[in-house]
């Protein structure tokens, strides 16, 4: 049953957010006896709500709060975020690459690269693995735990074969978190390819449909949608005491607090602990090393097109259940530092009219959609180095509808991910033409699905937010749980860590709250 | 080049007949209404010539008129000076002539000058969102839609492809 808690009761963890990791701390801690009230902004869909449509889906599932974009950052959305239970998992498209033991390890890998700011994790990957395995099993990904991998698209044999014209050997349709067979309550993919809208038969996974019903099947669940957290509260000690939330009513509240964990997704994590400033706290909650909203991560991404020879159907099927993983590996003889994976994409006809040429217009640009089942994609996700001028700041005059400053998010490219992508959009076009493709196309600029880094995790106070378990530094119990603390981005995508992270978080917290420690 | 010139002549017909017989709204182009537009040319009204350049933008001869209209309405209904503006710049390019009977080559000109402009962006991104939510459009492109009520395509084919080299 879903449990009700009264405001005044400081015994409860009090979680901001239900995606990745607010949703996996809550099914955790309440898994073990902890009462949780988790405030979501967003509202609760029903699996009916879930349609094939990405404009409507678009439209009920995505962040659009204004949010200012500077540089790189395209300013009408510069992130790709969802509000509302579930958080970014209902829009995700299940891919589950695990990070690489020198990914956690990056500036000892690679060295200090110049105007970056990066540095290693405070965990290995020997010490996330049982973690990721753990994660891999609730999750149900494909090709782990004896669970067969999905079957190849059209899509993907097309990738397939590319890739292996120019040489690529690690290829196969990837690591998904989407059900090949049924499992765990969940059915078989259908290949409806409307992945990126919300799984509208819950065969890809979302915390929405499986962790927030487990948790509230244990009566300490208390979520709270449409809730919309201002302000952490802290006290004279300086511990987090309490979280101000307003209702869908516009009522404001205040919830007491034993613990507060913060998974409210990069950009508003970042303006909550920045909005929660006090005398004590002058620069914003956990930020005595000024690093909460630095070093901000969206991964280098770009995708290339190929019009080839015949039809692919692409939108028939998954949007990305394929991968190549030969350049996920440190080799400066191409250029640049770190590494990146194809992984196989498909677009719907509105997303490609609007973007396959940048201002495409005329005779030729509408001849050239009529050959929209030609096209066969793949997007590249690669490492992004942590600088600490890409950041989230809030705008010193501009508020939004409950008064609160509205976020800046600022990103500009480092020479590294331009000679990245440059490279990856060479081999992307070898590969199209070894098959005869009349034309390759390559975009990017597109808002980010991937941000990390904001409250980055490290052992050093003065260069970190937070320690290996998200504890923040400068308040015991206050924690982040969500992407923003990544130390790296790799070249993975950020889903799969961030549940492993929050599985060892909730392990760690649990044991704390149980031994009187917090 | 004649029976094109033919086909795009008739679909600028149809475009014009189509909004005076008043399946639409949205305002005409009355100087009174659109505030920065000196003269109105009799039958050329802002809903048309904004169809007409949304046609030309993305020009589906097999596609029915009234997605091109639906785009001028949406445009219209805005309020935004940007669009006034990009009309009145129209205007003033095409001179004497009513937009629809300037050459083609003299239209695709005028509007490849104005393609850095907000009015060309906000032009071309109704007339996309017009177009691309079509159940017309999508057959026309060959994309299947909503899939779910089908099934999804395990079985319809979503791993057949016939023109891949043999391994």
């Amino acid at each position: 049953m879903p449990a009700i808690f009264d405001l005044n009761d400081d015994s409860v963890v009090v979680i901001i957010g239900s995606g990745a990791g607010g949703g996996t701390v809550g099914s955790e801690l309440t898994a073990r006896g902890i009462k949780v009230v988790c405030l979501e902004a967003g509202p609760r869909l029903q699996l009916g709500d879930i349609v094939n449509n990405e404009p409507e889906m678009f439209v009920k599932l995505s962040w659009l709060d204004r949010r200012i974009g500077e540089g790189y950052a395209p300013d009408g959305m510069p992130v790709w975020s969802v509000k509302g239970v579930g958080g970014t998992t209902t829009h995700w498209t299940a891919c589950c690459p695990r990070l690489e033991e020198f990914e956690f390890k990056s500036l000892s890998t690679y060295g200090q690269l110049e105007d970056c700011n990066l540095a290693d994790w405070p965990v290995t990957l020997e010490e996330m693995a049982p973690w990721y395995e753990h994660a891999e099993d609730m999750l149900g990904v494909t090709g782990t735990h004896g669970i067969e991998r999905l079957p190849p698209s059209a899509n993907f044999k097309v990738m397939e074969a590319a890739a292996r014209n120019i040489g690529y050997t690690n290829i196969d349709t990837y690591n998904m978190a989407i059900n090949s067979a049924p499992r765990n309550g969940r059915p078989a993919c259908l290949q409806m390819g409307f992945c990126n809208s919300g799984c509208a038969i819950n065969a890809k996974w979302t915390t929405l449909f499986n962790h927030i019903p487990q948790a509230e099947a244990t009566d300490f669940y208390d979520l709270r949608p449409e809730s919309m957290v201002t302000r952490i509260v802290t006290d004279a000690t300086g511990r987090a005491t309490a979280v101000r939330y307003i209702d869908k009513a516009g009522v404001e509240h205040e919830q007491k607090a034993r613990v507060v964990c913060v998974a409210a997704n990069v950009v508003e994590t970042t303006r909550l602990l920045l909005n929660s400033a006090t005398e004590q706290y002058p620069n914003g909650l956990a930020n005595s090393s000024d690093q909460v909203g630095r070093n901000y991560m969206r991964h280098v991404m770009g995708m290339v097109f190929g019009l080839m020879p015949g039809e692919v159907n692409w939108y028939k099927g998954t949007t990305c259940a394929g991968v190549i993983r030969d350049e996920v590996k440190h080799d400066t003889a191409r250029g640049f530092s770190g590494g990146f994976q194809f992984h196989l994409l498909a677009l719907g006809p509105e997303y490609i009219a609007n973007n396959l040429i940048p201002n495409g217009w005329g005779k030729d640009y509408a001849e050239l959609m009529l050959d929209y089942n030609k096209l066969s994609g793949v997007i590249i996700t690669g490492e992004d180095p942590a600088q600490a001028g890409n950041r989230i700041t809030l705008h010193a005059t501009e508020k939004d509808q409950f008064g609160l400053p509205v976020p800046i998010v600022t990103y500009h490219k480092h020479p590294n991910t331009d000679a990245m992508l440059q490279y990856a959009y060479q081999r992307g076009r070898e590969m199209y033409e070894s098959l005869g493709a009349t034309r390759v196309f390559t975009h990017e600029g597109f808002g980010a699905t991937h941000n990390m880094g904001t409250c980055r995790m490290g052992t050093d106070p003065a260069t970190s937010v937070c320690n290996g378990f998200g504890q923040t530094h400068d308040i015991d119990n206050l924690f982040i749980s969500d992407g923003s603390l990544f130390t790296t981005s790799g070249s993975a995508n950020p889903t799969l860590t961030i549940i492993s992270l929050m599985l060892r978080q909730a392990d760690y917290l649990a044991t704390q709250l149980e031994s009187g420690a917090l | 080049m004649q029976a094109l010139k033919l086909q795009r002549r008739q679909v600028l017909l149809a475009i014009s007949q189509l909004a005076l017989a008043g399946s639409l709204t949205a305002c005409g182009g009355s100087p009174e209404e659109s505030g920065t537009v000196a003269t109105a040319v009799a039958g050329d009204t802002d809903l048309e010539l904004l169809a007409s350049v949304a046609y030309d933008l993305m020009p589906f001869p097999a596609l029915a008129v009234q997605l091109y209209i639906s785009a001028a309405e949406q445009l219209l209904q805005s309020g935004s000076p940007v669009i006034a503006e990009g009309l009145a710049q129209l205007r003033t390019a095409s001179g004497a002539l009513p937009w629809k009977e300037v050459d083609e080559s003299l239209r695709l000109s005028i509007l490849a000058t104005m393609e850095g402009s907000a009015f060309f962006a906000s032009v071309r991104a109704a007339t996309i969102t017009a177009l691309f939510r079509s159940p017309d459009t999508f057959a026309l492109v060959g994309y299947g839609g909503s899939a779910i009520e089908h099934g999804g395509y395990i079985n319809r084919g979503f791993a057949d492809i016939n023109w891949l080299p043999q391994e």
